[in-house]
């Protein structure tokens, strides 16, 4: 049996925070929230989560500037990390992914349990 | 220093680099007033010479000149106020739009999520609350219908904000067409199931490669293919043929449907605009707009032929890249 897996979520819209932790939630994982980027990084620093979900428009430090932190982090170089955008910038995308990332998905291309679908493909 | 004075001497010139026509040239009617003035002094000099004194003459002549060149000095600055006010304006209008610009970019960005929420909320009720889904299944479809009409419409009004601020990237590189052809087809096919028409996306295998982007590309296939499908008739058949030329390649899309009228061509490629002749719940009006400028930043050309109750084709052409660089294409 898989000791509990932990999540991070950085997300600044509440009604979206809400809905990915109620449903990881409830596949039982252990969720950690955080709307803002500079917080999110002290949680990832002090709690070492097993996955991270990012969105990459949030406030404090976006997300890009902080997944290049967390991976200059020690503890956190090789932690998973699913991103979350609005827009399907190819700019943004490249960046994001030139720093590791599991994958980069715009949140209007996916449906709720498809992002659970790889959340779960991530942490195996 | 001669050069300076002998260009400020070309009225002419001066006058079209102002932008407005000769006698609202500030320089011209300068020149205008200065002969006036000039014939004034002497007319009444001479005048003056043969019924009046001498001295009064002068002094009258002097009265005269003085009283002419405040009038000239009057009105040459209120030609340069006018010329300067309309500068302004025009400076002020285009900082406006480019506000107005920005304001739509990040409306239409923060629209995004509240519209994620409303997609994924809807989902988890039907997930949470099978009973729900289906006693409500109309309701939960009308609200998920106008959600993904939302979320396509802010995608698109992004893409045309992008496309009028400059800052749309495109990147141009040698591409394949059947690659990006046989994606658009699918998705195309995809979407309308069930629909009147079909398409037929058989193309000739040897084709040369062009320039261009292949996620942009794939946007305008995609674009004019479902426009193709929407507006066919029943049981007709969109089809998509190929042309090579010397330096481009042409793709023709061509559907059997209602049709454009002469009034409707004229404004097809404008932002918003619709067809009266259907009634579709979807459609954005901006698919042509964008499609336009994406081929145009491709360095492609688009056109088309229509005739009621026939049909219409679209028709675009792309810069080959198997023949020697043109200049300004691609890298």
């Amino acid at each position: 049996m898989n000791a509990t897996k932990k999540i991070l979520i950085v997300e600044d819209n509440e009604d979206l925070l809400h809905m990915l932790s109620n449903t990881l939630r409830g596949e039982g994982f252990l969720v950690v929230e955080t709307k803002d980027g500079l917080q999110g990084f002290k949680i990832a620093q002090e709690e070492h989560p097993d996955l991270i979900l990012l969105d990459l428009d949030i406030p404090g430090i976006d997300g890009l500037t902080f997944l290049k932190k967390l991976r200059g982090d020690k503890k956190n170089k090789d932690t998973p990390v699913i991103i979350f955008s609005n827009s399907a910038d190819i700019e943004n995308i490249s960046e994001a992914m030139e720093q590791d990332v599991f994958c980069y998905l715009v949140k209007s291309d996916w449906e709720l349990n498809e992002v659970i679908g790889k959340v779960k493909e991530a942490l195996k | 220093m001669s050069l300076k004075i002998i260009h400020e001497l070309n009225i002419r010139a001066q006058c079209q680099r102002l932008g407005v026509g000769l006698w609202s040239c500030p320089q011209f009617i300068f020149l205008i007033m200065g002969v006036v003035v000039i014939s004034t002094i002497l007319i009444s000099y001479n005048v003056g010479q043969r019924y009046i004194d001498a001295q009064i003459v002068a002094i009258i002549v002097l009265f005269v000149t003085v009283f002419l060149f405040i009038i000239s000095f009057i009105i040459i600055r209120a030609f340069e106020q006018v010329v300067k006010s309309k500068k302004l304006e025009s400076e002020q209008a285009k900082e406006v739009l480019k506000l107005k610009d920005q304001f739509v970019f990040i409306a239409a960005h923060e629209l995004r999520n509240p519209a994620n929420a409303i997609k994924w909320g809807l989902s988890s009720l039907r997930e949470e609350h099978p009973e729900l889904a289906v006693k409500g299944k109309k309701l939960l479809d009308i609200i998920q219908r106008g959600n993904d009409r939302l979320l396509f419409l802010v995608k698109d009004i992004l893409e045309v904000s992008r496309i009028e601020g400059g800052t749309i990237k495109i990147t141009l590189k040698k591409i394949s067409i059947d690659d990006v052809l046989t994606k658009a087809c699918e998705e195309v096919q995809q979407s309308v199931r069930g629909q009147n028409s079909t398409i037929d996306c058989h193309i000739n295998n040897d084709l040369p490669l062009v320039w261009g982007d292949s996620a942009k590309l794939e946007e305008v296939f995609v674009n004019l293919l479902s426009n193709a499908v929407k507006y066919g008739r029943e049981g007709t058949n969109a089809s998509v043929s190929t042309e090579v030329k010397d330096t481009t390649v042409v793709f023709h899309i061509a559907d059997r449907g209602v049709g454009l009228s002469q009034e409707d061509q004229k404004h097809i490629f404008r932002k918003f605009w619709r067809s009266r002749k259907v009634h579709d719940t979807e459609g954005t009006g901006l698919g042509l707009f964008i499609t336009k400028h994406l081929i145009e930043l491709m360095s492609g050309r688009i056109w088309f032929t229509s005739k009621l109750e026939e049909g219409t084709t679209f028709s675009f052409s792309l810069k080959r890249a198997d023949v020697p660089r043109l200049a300004g294409v691609g890298e």
